[in-house]
């Protein structure tokens, strides 16, 4: 349960401390939120240095996405942590690219890689944005498509009468999800 | 631009991996020629990232240079620095303090013993609420029949079905071990890795990973995710918290579609 003192704190206290630079609420961060991202950094093949670098390029999203107005944080701690999980998770990929492309591979530079971070994190969260506006049941029958549940699962899960039903139907909730995104003025490629 | 159905039936199988050799081949020459066509590839591509918890496949920028440019003139600005700057310094106080708090731990730590095993032994003779939470824990919870066998699921891969039987077993250590290896690879991180996985701290009693990894189900937002709610209630459960074991069973009921809907109504009235 949230106690109204973690209520206030939430919203936009933590923000405003960052853009502001305050040392001590920045400290306070560290202090609440880091040994979270550590932990799914260690779980994940990641070392205790890397979880710094996350956790602090998190942060550094979180100021320049603000700049932009291109953020809406409902709780920071959830945001950050999400944008940690997400780096992490993408920077895992990139470590799999260099080793099997070794020395065909381009390195890119840290601010090259962060821009393009910040950009495919808006596209995503766009994407689930658009995805929240569908119907109950074309959320749920993608939902069920996209963690690769075999069509036979999903006709008998939501009763639909044969393959092709199911089939169609994941079609054209796909073609609604594409629409709705493609006609936002924040999609790019 | 619309492309014909045909078209779409393409790109769903290419991006499932479904075509043979030389339809994958096709497929690519196509997207070379094709700019729009490589574009519907990419953004159908990116689709399940959206709604699932998974690292996302390269983006390819070619169309996001002048954005990027813009991205990394911001962040190399005076204002973003300073503020870099300070995120690192907070982050040597932080660093530095939690070093100290070490040193303190570890000169104090005979006395800490001490007063740890008067509060153990208050705790045991007082604290009804966990044993309580306990013997409930005991009655309600039942692995065999809350989790998910391999049975029930396509498409699993040998190590689940290993992790699977050594938890049926109760060697809950190495069923871990296993688990968090198959996440570790990121081959999956599906409802049935997670709910073994959390089941598995849970009955190490380390709950706070339990719980971390029952809100990883949760936040997946799958057919499954709803039975998080039962498996956090058990973690508190066993924790002799009850209040929070409550407030899941709460969260529980909301929704009658929910798992162990009934069992949950019929818990919280002997909670009350």
């Amino acid at each position: 349960m949230i106690d109204n003192k973690e209520k206030i704190l939430s919203k936009d206290y933590f923000v405003e401390a960052l853009l502001k630079g305050d040392d001590l609420i920045i400290s306070e961060i560290y202090q609440r939120f880091f040994p979270k991202i550590l932990q799914f950094v260690l779980l994940n093949k990641g070392t205790h240095a890397a979880a710094e670098d996350i956790f602090q390029e998190s942060l550094l999203h979180i100021v320049i996405r603000v700049q932009k107005k291109s953020i809406n944080i409902q709780s920071f701690e959830a945001y950050l942590f999400t944008v940690g999980k997400n780096m992490w998770r993408r920077e895992l990929e990139n470590q799999k690219k260099r080793v099997i492309k070794e020395e065909g591979y381009t390195l890119i530079d840290k601010d090259t890689n962060f821009a393009q971070f910040l950009i495919e994190h808006e596209q995503m969260e766009l994407y689930r944005e658009k995805f929240a506006l569908l119907s109950d049941n074309c959320r749920e029958i993608l939902a069920l498509f996209f963690n690769k549940v075999s069509y036979e699962n999903i006709v008998e899960e939501l009763s639909y009468a044969t393959i092709n039903t199911a089939r169609q139907r994941i079609f054209k909730c796909k073609s609604k999800l594409v629409k709705f995104i493609k006609t936002d003025k924040r999609f790019k490629l | 631009m619309e492309f014909e159905e045909e078209d779409y039936n393409q790109i769903i199988n290419y991006n499932l991996g479904n075509l043979s050799e030389a339809e994958n081949i096709e497929i690519q020459k196509r997207m070379e020629v094709d700019k729009v066509f490589r574009e519907e590839v990419l953004l159908y591509q990116k689709l399940p990232y959206a709604i699932t918890e998974k690292g996302w496949p390269d983006w390819g920028h070619e169309n996001n240079e002048q954005e990027i440019e813009k991205i990394k003139t911001l962040k190399r600005s005076e204002l973003i620095s300073n503020i870099e700057s300070k995120i690192k310094s907070g982050g040597r106080q932080y660093f530095e303090n939690q070093n100290k708090h070490r040193k303190v731990w570890r000169k104090y730590a005979v006395g800490l013993v001490a007063a740890l095993i008067i509060v153990f032994v208050s705790i045991k003779i007082f604290n009804f609420n966990s044993l309580s939470g306990e013997s409930l824990y005991a009655e309600y919870v039942d692995w065999e029949n809350n989790l998910l066998s391999t049975t029930e699921q396509s498409n699993v891969e040998n190590r689940e079905l290993q992790g699977e039987q050594l938890f049926k077993k109760e060697e809950y250590k190495k069923a871990k071990i296993i688990f968090i290896d198959i996440i570790e690879k990121g081959k999956r991180q599906d409802s049935h890795t997670l709910m073994y996985l959390g089941a598995s701290y849970l009955e190490l009693e380390e709950y706070n990973d339990a719980l971390q990894i029952f809100d990883q189900l949760l936040q997946q937002k799958s057919l499954n995710s709803n039975r998080a709610y039962w498996y956090k209630s058990m973690v508190y459960l066993k924790q002799g918290d009850i209040s929070k074991a409550k407030e899941e069973l709460l969260s529980l009921i909301k929704n009658k579609e929910n798992f162990n809907y009934s069992k949950a109504r019929e818990l919280l009235k002997q909670l009350d």
